[in-house]
């Protein structure tokens, strides 16, 4: 009998890195969300998850860090993940500010294998794996903005000339490059689609390099197409070639930018969904309507069947750093500063209506 | 069965007797009794300003039992005084509910221990059981607004009230809501609720 290991992340500790000074995420293997203000490290928890997991998976699998370009060894693909995927001026600048020399570390655990990361003020990266990740699949980063519109000429661009863009968009890029799976769609593909282009009232397409939306009456350029539109254009076309629908890992860094809040319950089926053929996913979001949505979804599923988790970013006044709260659904975490920007509107927006009331 | 019909305030609820088992809780001889919760009233000194503050038990308005299931009601009505209460409702409405909560579960289960009735064997038996669900429901009406903009912030109030009192609850249950028990459109089977006129 053939038995595929669908390998998870499960564990992230993190020390002296970025906004951190200690901080650790247990991991559901299913969607993960992470909420809190601005600048409290959300998206660089996805890009070290990012960086990390895709350079060891390109180190196991003998990659390299661009398919068969480029440095092979763990130490140097790290160095270089990490390097374009945050675009700080030096390596060194991801270790947490303070006097005098330091370290930051990592530590990242899947259910078959660890990598122990440190990095020093100076930029040196050095790495230390154990276990088995052989079985570890691809990740797919969603950056806040499309990439359908800036598509034709990007990778080879992105190669051979400095860019403000960083590699979360050229791998992005990469992967939309992939033509459309061989064959009719499976039904968990189809279903996935469905409602995706149901809600575009358009199916996506490729010409010669270039995204089309294809519509009753013919079709339109992506540029010329809302960009809310365009974004998931983009997750349809990731689907249609198997990107997205492997058993691997989904980073999505603010689904809400650009879409409507109408389209958030779909945005939550997409990723529901995708949970339900094995991909693990991690979600930031400043959005009350998507948070809510993705926690309903998570309310649903049957007590001790838990495949979900929230998490809530924040600094606490007297610690170093940011700290971290975990709960199983939005409103288990006191730090919610997306409910707390709700309720300070609310009781303005109430003040307002007895006010006019009263006159 | 005729239902059971409480009176709280200028509201009437009746509880269908077929699906209901339904107490009202502040007035319950177990809550009020010599063996019960309220016992505990008293004073405390403040160590800052060396005042007596008066440390009391909370109670939700109404417990019960439907389908298996345990629902904690509490009702506030808020027509014709609600700017006097908009700045408290806003902050406070989530924790003082919540107070109510805590004090109305550690007292039914005191109550099962030293004074039990068949009701409090099941009240009690439905709160220890991980996998019956717990309700609170905060039944709060307020003038209806009539502008659409202000029915708007109405209906958004709600859902802010429901969120902030999840947040408070998440300790016990995360099935809490605030509903207007007078709105036709919220449903809960076999309770009516209706204004009583002078």
């Amino acid at each position: 009998m053939l038995v595929i290991v669908v390998v998870k992340i499960s564990r992230l500790r993190v020390h002296r890195f970025t906004a951190f000074e200690d901080a650790e995420f247990d991991f559901a293997a299913g969607v993960n969300v992470l909420i809190g203000e601005n600048g409290t490290g959300k998206s660089h928890v996805l890009k070290l998850l990012y960086a990390v997991s895709e350079a060891v998976r390109r180190h196991a699998t003998g990659e390299g860090l661009d398919g068969l370009t480029g440095p092979r060894g763990l130490d140097e693909i790290l160095a270089a993940m990490l390097a374009s995927v945050f675009l700080p001026d030096e390596l060194g600048r991801l270790v947490r500010r303070a006097k005098g020399r330091r370290t930051a570390e990592a530590e990242l655990t899947w259910e078959t294998g660890t990598v122990e990361l440190k990095l020093s003020s100076l930029g040196k990266v050095t790495a230390k794996l154990t276990g088995d990740v052989s079985g570890l699949e691809r990740a797919v980063f969603l950056p806040t903005r499309e990439v359908l519109s800036i598509f034709p000429g990007f990778v080879e661009t992105w190669l051979r000339r400095e860019s403000t863009f960083d590699r979360t968009y050229y791998d992005l890029c990469l992967a939309l490059g992939l033509p459309p799976l061989r064959g009719p769609r499976d039904a968990t593909r189809a279903a996935l689609l469905k409602p995706i282009e149901e809600a575009l009232r358009a199916s996506v397409v490729v010409d010669h390099g270039r995204f089309y939306l294809r519509y009753d009456d013919g079709n339109m350029e992506a540029p010329l197409v809302a960009e809310g539109h365009r974004k998931l254009a983009m997750i349809a076309y990731l689907i249609i070639n198997g990107s997205l629908t492997s058993k691997g890992f989904l980073f999505w860094d603010e689904p809400e930018a650009s879409m409507n809040p109408k389209l958030s319950r779909l945005t939550r089926d997409v990723v529901f969904g995708m949970g339900k053929l094995g991909v693990q996913s991690f979600i930031t979001t400043h959005d009350y309507v998507l948070a809510s949505e993705l926690s309903l979804a998570a309310g649903a599923v049957a007590a001790g069947a838990e495949v979900s988790r929230f998490f809530a970013l924040g600094r606490e006044s007297g610690k170093e750093g940011v700290g971290v709260e975990v709960g199983a659904v939005l409103n288990d975490l006191e730090t919610n500063p997306i409910l707390d920007a709700f309720v300070d509107l609310n009781g303005r927006e109430r003040a307002a209506m007895m006010a006019r009331q009263e006159s | 069965m005729p239902p059971k019909i409480f009176v709280e305030g200028r509201i009437e609820f009746r509880f269908d007797d077929a699906c209901w088992e339904v107490e009202k809780w502040d007035d319950h001889p177990a809550f009020t009794g010599s063996l019960g919760i309220r016992r505990i009233n008293g004073e405390l000194t403040d160590p800052v300003s060396g005042k007596q503050l008066p440390e009391g038990t909370k109670a939700v308005d109404f417990v019960g039992l439907s389908a298996g299931e345990l629902y904690l009601f509490e009702v506030k009505d808020f027509r014709g005084h609600a700017a006097a209460n908009a700045h408290r409702q806003e902050h406070e409405l989530p924790l003082e509910i919540g107070l109510k909560v805590r004090d109305t579960i550690a007292g039914l289960l005191g109550a099962h221990r030293m004074a039990p009735s068949p009701w409090l064997e099941r009240v009690a038996g439905a709160l220890c059981e991980r996998t019956r669900r717990l309700h609170v429901i905060a039944w709060i009406v307020e003038d209806t607004p009539q502008a659409r903009r202000d029915r708007r912030v109405h209906i958004k109030t709600t859902g802010v009230r429901s969120d902030q009192l999840q947040r408070r609850l998440s300790w016990c249950t995360r099935k809490a809501w605030a509903d207007d028990p007078l709105d036709p459109s919220i449903v809960l089977p076999g309770v009516q609720a209706r204004t009583l006129h002078a």
